[in-house]
């Protein structure tokens, strides 16, 4: 008992509790008043959790916005750049067109709401304001893909918001997700800009992308480059298939800075972006070499990646025509895809598809090219009511009478890319057929 | 494990579950026993091979301390302390300065740098100290610690393993021959401060870090005034992340029915730089008097060498931080003014300190400090430097998190110059139970709302 003589015991073994034998660990008093905490606690999570029920049962509901005294149908098109490029040949113009030639003397007037890069947790944020302004009666949404680009790793639900919801507090859950959105918001980009990586944006935006490309190697080879330099013509050497040179000046980026994370995952996306155009080029058997090898380097160290080279594997057995096999790849990447993304994308799409309906709008779900509609379909959770626009059997269809590069303009998701005039009128012949379909024709897949 | 991580908030109540109701509180042994395996689990959670690090540590200075004990003969007891600083000592600079220093050595020689694939285990920097501080009190004549159980938990108790407060051996092993105590008042008292701790990590520290985190990515994107105000801000970042903190962890550690000692007394109130070291990081400073500066010959030998102690105490206090030249630059440059701060005082006897005179002090000394946090924040020498030279570029870029930062700033001046956090505490614990309830629900709710996606604590990494 070396150090049994302390001074700092005494004040504490002076109570008369512990004298008396000691026998109860804890006095009767501690429970009280540590039960009385919990259900003070508690308490007020429930009057908050019962005052926003009662407050929106008590708020008007909004009046129904479709109208249809009128004889205009209003379609608005959510999306990201695969929705909002190409101007009028985009899918959402030729939608129009579609719709008042086929419509059966109904007027349909078609708003492109496309944002390029945006993402479903910034569309839910701006939904309410879409909405007000285009009066829309029907929605078409394709969303999602930049929320994988992006790997959302912010967006996703705060565990305790996830407890407040186990435990049915679900308004206050909503209401501390919706609150944090509008303070914070996920996409602000207020930061200061590089000035050499606008001027190459502008250049690249307005289609001189060679000059682009020109400025941006300049600043790279001129003395100390930023390293949002660098991955920027990274980027536009891999959006322009220089992959070569995009992997000779990522690899001597990382020669020099081996901590910098984002420019090794970069540089680890050359071989898929390689091993993509394999594909495009039907160059089938090294593409399942590369993606075959690229499954197994993801597997050990880059697990974001794995669900991707699967996906891969998957078009390829596809377009031998081996559906077997396809399905099987694709199961081993639905039982990959545990990610946070994938768990954002599904909360904020949900989300914004309830919204959308509450309000009396029907909602079309668009999937993308070359992807099974039944994922979108999982992910949505398949509430009554969604029309789903199924583009995987065209496009495999298409790709067998023309080249890639006569539907696509490029490979930006990896499986699919920014679509050309003739992707986009697919798109927009699948949504026109849904839309005009009977009502009792189902989902329109 | 993070204390702001799901995970703690799962093991916490279950911990505190056995330790204070499934196992009797006559069997006190059993609960130490119990406490110590789950802090080992706690450690484990980082690397199950980390458990192996402690135990060693554990072993050691236990078997040293008696053994020191047993043996009278000055050769073989300086050559058990021996023993112990190698075994420690060797412990922190393999994990933690071997990389720097190989980094440093094939630089100096022209060779290509090598790889050193070593993993710096977290809280090695604490329990090594802690582990030492017992052993050299033994050689210095205090009585080694009989029981091996209460040993183990000395180091390992998790609350204060990770990120400290560095507990004294004289703090800790007395508490541990008799089971504590529980009254109402100190469960209360436990619970503010963990709540008090969260809300200083969460809301204070992890909004302005936000913004801090946003300059120093960007540096030279940004002109002078945001540079400025990311400085100010880290100032107060790095006190709320750090006192937050250990408010966490002495809470945790009163669940449990034991104290440790406070970290924090008001730094940035701190009058001169020696002031600052007597109200920051506590149990570090006296540390490193006791032990560093003390065997180092301290102020017995002469003045100049008694300069001389104090400069290279700061300077590996600074090391201790991180292997970085940052670190070292930071630690220099808290030496020099405590050396001058020393000569200046020594010249200058104690006479008239009016309030003014106070003010002026601590506004010299606060800023002083701020400047020192800019070295301690900077990545590298070349980051430190373009933190600098961005001050020429005058202008101001507003940013949401720039306003908050702004906004923030004066208030958490204001809290700081207030009442002591106790003392808010003890005036929070005496409110009817259930209105305590009630204000821990709606901090909860706020902190979901306004606190961004949690990030570490500073000090984890040290």
């Amino acid at each position: 008992m070396g150090w049994c003589n302390g001074v700092a015991r005494t004040a504490l073994m002076s109570t008369a509790e512990f004298d008396s034998g000691g026998e109860t660990p804890q006095p009767p008093k501690v429970w009280r008043r540590g039960v009385l905490i919990g259900l003070g606690f508690v308490a007020t999570l429930l009057a908050l959790e019962l005052g926003l029920r009662a407050a929106e049962a008590l708020r008007d509901r909004p009046a129904p916005v479709a109208d249809t005294s009128e004889n205009v149908v209003r379609v608005l098109c959510l999306g990201e750049s695969i929705t909002a490029f190409g101007g009028n040949q985009s899918y959402p113009s030729q939608l129009e067109g579609l719709l008042n030639r086929d419509g059966r003397g109904k007027r349909f007037t078609v708003v492109n709401g496309g944002v390029a890069g945006i993402t479903t947790e910034t569309m839910l944020q701006q939904l309410d304001e879409q909405l007000e302004r285009h009066r829309p009666q029907i929605v078409v949404t394709m969303l999602g893909v930049n929320d994988e680009a992006f790997g959302l790793g912010n967006a996703g639900r705060l565990p305790i918001q996830a407890a407040l919801h186990r435990a049915t507090l679900t308004h206050l859950a909503l209401a501390i997700q919706e609150s944090r959105l509008k303070l914070q918001g996920t996409a602000v980009d207020d930061a200061p800009h590089n000035p050499i990586v606008d001027r190459a944006w502008q250049l690249f935006g307005t289609g001189q992308a060679d000059e682009a490309l020109a400025e941006l190697r300049q600043a790279v080879a001129g003395p100390e480059p930023r390293a949002e330099v660098v991955q920027t013509l990274v980027s536009f050497l891999m959006v322009s298939s220089r992959l070569e040179e995009a992997k000779t000046v990522a690899g001597q980026w990382i020669a020099a800075h081996p901590n910098d994370t984002a420019m090794r995952e970069t540089l680890f996306r050359i071989p898929f972006r390689q091993a993509t155009l394999a594909i495009k080029d039907g160059r089938l058997d090294e593409a399942e070499r590369a993606f075959t090898e690229l499954e197994r380097a993801a597997a050990e160290t880059h697990p974001e990646f794995l669900v991707l080279a699967q996906g891969k594997l998957a078009s390829i057995a596809d377009i031998r025509g081996d559906h077997a096999a396809a399905a099987a790849y694709r199961a081993a990447a639905a039982s990959g895809r545990t990610g946070i993304a994938d768990e954002a994308t599904k909360q904020s799409y949900r989300r914004l598809v309830s919204i959308v309906q509450q309000r009396g709008i029907r909602v079309v779900a668009m999937q993308y090219p070359l992807r099974s509609v039944d994922t979108l379909r999982e992910l949505l959770g398949d509430p009554p009511g969604v029309t789903y626009v199924d583009n995987d059997a065209t496009f495999q269809t298409a790709l067998q009478i023309a080249p890639w590069e006569h539907w696509f303009n490029d490979t930006v998701a990896g499986d699919f890319g920014h679509t050309a005039r003739a992707g986009s009128r697919l798109l927009a012949e699948n949504v026109a057929r849904v839309i005009l379909a009977p009502p009792s024709a189902g989902n329109g897949t | 494990m993070l204390f702001n991580s799901v995970e703690f908030l799962i093991f916490l109540p279950i911990t505190l579950a056995i330790y204070a109701v499934v196992i009797p509180a006559t069997y006190w042994r059993m609960r130490k026993l119990f406490l110590v395996l789950a802090s080992y689990y706690f450690y484990m959670s980082w690397n199950p091979l980390f458990g192996l690090l402690l135990a060693g540590s554990t072993l050691v200075d236990f078997s040293t301390g008696l053994a020191l004990e047993r043996t009278t003969h000055h050769g073989r007891r300086r050559a058990l302390l021996a023993l112990s600083l190698i075994f420690n000592l060797g412990l922190l600079g393999y994990f933690k300065y071997g990389a720097f220093v190989m980094d440093n050595l094939t630089t100096f020689l022209g060779r290509p740098p090598r790889a050193w694939d070593i993993v710096l285990p977290v809280a090695i920097s604490f329990y090594t100290f802690e582990s030492l501080s017992y052993t050299i009190n033994v050689y210095r004549g205090e009585r080694a610690a009989r029981s091996l159980l209460d040993f183990a938990l000395f180091l390992s108790f998790f609350p204060h393993l990770v990120a400290g407060p560095i507990v004294r051996p004289r703090a800790f092993l007395p508490q541990l021959p008799r089971p504590p105590v529980f009254v109402a008042s100190q469960f209360e008292r436990a619970l503010a401060r963990i709540a008090f701790g969260f809300c200083k990590k969460l809301l204070l520290a992890d909004l302005l870090g936000q913004y801090v985190d946003a300059v120093w990515k960007d540096l030279h994107l940004y002109p002078a005034l945001n540079v400025l105000l990311a400085f100010y801000a880290y100032a107060f970042q790095i006190y709320f992340d750090f006192s937050g903190y250990t408010d966490i962890a002495l809470g945790v550690a009163q669940l449990f029915g034991l104290e440790l000692p406070e970290n924090f007394a008001h730094p940035y109130l701190a009058r001169s730089p020696r002031e600052f070291w007597q109200r920051w990081h506590i149990s570090l400073s006296t540390w490193l008097r006791d032990y560093l500066y003390v065997s180092l010959g301290g102020n017995r030998i002469s003045p100049l060498r008694t300069q001389v102690n104090l400069l290279l105490t700061m300077v590996l206090g600074g090391l201790w931080h991180g292997a970085a030249w940052t670190f070292v630059l930071w630690g220099a440059y808290h030496g020099v003014w405590l050396v001058l701060h020393r000569q200046i005082a020594a010249e200058q006897p104690a006479a008239d300190r009016g309030r003014i005179g106070d003010g002026l002090r601590i506004a010299i000394t606060f800023h002083l400090v701020v400047l020192g946090w800019v070295f301690f924040r900077a990545g590298s020498v070349d980051e430190l430097l373009l933190a600098f030279s961005r001050l020429h570029v005058w202008g101001y870029h507003v940013t949401r998190a720039g306003s908050v930062a702004a906004i923030l700033l004066p208030l958490v001046a204001l809290l700081h110059g207030g009442p002591t956090a106790t003392a808010v505490r003890e005036r929070f614990i005496r409110l009817p139970a259930p209105l305590q309830g009630a204000a821990y629900a709606l901090a909860l709710v706020i902190g979901c709302i306004v606190a961004p996606t949690s990030e570490r604590f500073i000090y984890f990494q040290f």
